[in-house]
């Protein structure tokens, strides 16, 4: 009786496998982030999905992305919501009631929004041929040339706009 | 009865282990507008101010995920035409899409934060619902 499973079929080389277990976690985590009644437990568990979305970025092939998640998403952006959480609240972790009075409209919406794009999705025709080797150094490389020849005015507007947010929230959050 | 349970899951492991192993993009696409909706329910039903913008980045994830998904199933073709030489490597449109998704989600992140702190030191409260000075 010859084995289902061949050699070079293992599944932690899969990496659907990693995908399935990280796309998990990230819907639970994502649930977490919406229903958690308290939200300095909502913005952690914000954290851990930033971090299962770096994982997933690098089982699509991302790598300089998945970096880039976790320095700017789950080190910076997690950092601020809780300054902010914390600079905004009275008493930590006691405060009003935490979904308003349009919660259930807002379920249907969202469970009708999901079934409506998964449907949609379905009829469409999504094969594709993967490359033989994607590399990771030649990811990286061809992110920073076509950043640098390609899209320099984007990536130069971007940085403008930078500035300006970070002006405009110094001249917002000032005390007058 | 074990036996056949036996047979249908070797039978499934097969037919999974038959296709190239890549991820699919429909199950991609599947997993994001799941989170796409879980945060828009959040959106749409938080009191909390933060919850609010806590939910929009969980929007902003699944729209990033769609972008590097798209990368890796429309890449090979903009390769071809971006850059003659590298035929085997694949395009980066797509994540230098997410990259700035990232710097304008920064951006938002830091204004709609400054914004909260402003308004609670106007109202003493970052209850969306009490705060209806532009409602009608």
């Amino acid at each position: 009786m010859e084995t289902a499973v061949q050699n070079n079929h293992l599944f932690f080389v899969d990496p659907r496998f990693y995908f399935w277990i990280l796309s998990f976690a990230l819907i639970v985590s994502a649930i977490g982030v919406v229903l958690m009644r308290n939200i300095v437990h909502s913005a952690l568990s914000l954290c851990l999905s930033f971090i299962c979305t770096a994982g997933v970025f690098v089982v699509l092939g991302a790598e300089f992305l998945a970096a880039a998640e976790v320095l700017i998403y789950a080190g910076a952006v997690t950092i601020l919501i809780l300054f902010a959480i914390m600079l905004s609240q009275r008493i930590i972790g006691r405060d009003m009631i935490y979904r308003n009075r349009q919660s259930i409209w807002a379920m249907f919406v969202s469970i009708a929004m999901a079934l409506i794009l998964i449907g949609i999705y379905a009829t469409g025709d999504w094969s594709y041929k993967p490359t033989t080797e994607p590399s990771m150094a030649n990811n990286v490389r061809m992110i920073g040339r076509s950043l640098m020849i390609t899209y320099t005015l984007a990536f130069w507007v971007a940085s403008l706009m930078l500035t300006i947010a970070m002006i405009g929230s110094l001249f917002l959050a000032k005390k007058d | 009865m074990a036996s056949w349970v036996f047979i249908f899951v070797q039978i499934l492991v097969k037919r999974i282990y038959k296709m190239p192993q890549i991820i699919p993009v429909y199950h991609v696409l599947v997993v994001t507008s799941i989170i796409f909706s879980i945060g828009l329910y959040g959106a749409l039903s938080r009191r909390n101010a933060i919850g609010i913008l806590m939910s929009l980045e969980l929007m902003l994830v699944a729209g990033n995920i769609n972008l590097v998904a798209f990368n890796n199933m429309i890449g090979p073709q903009y390769t071809l035409q971006a850059f003659s030489a590298a035929q085997d490597v694949l395009s980066p449109v797509g994540q230098i899409f997410v990259i700035f998704v990232i710097t304008i989600a920064a951006c938002e992140v830091s204004l709609g934060l400054a914004l909260i702190i402003a308004m609670y030191r106007h109202y003493r409260s970052i209850d969306i619902d009490n705060i209806n000075l532009l409602k009608w």
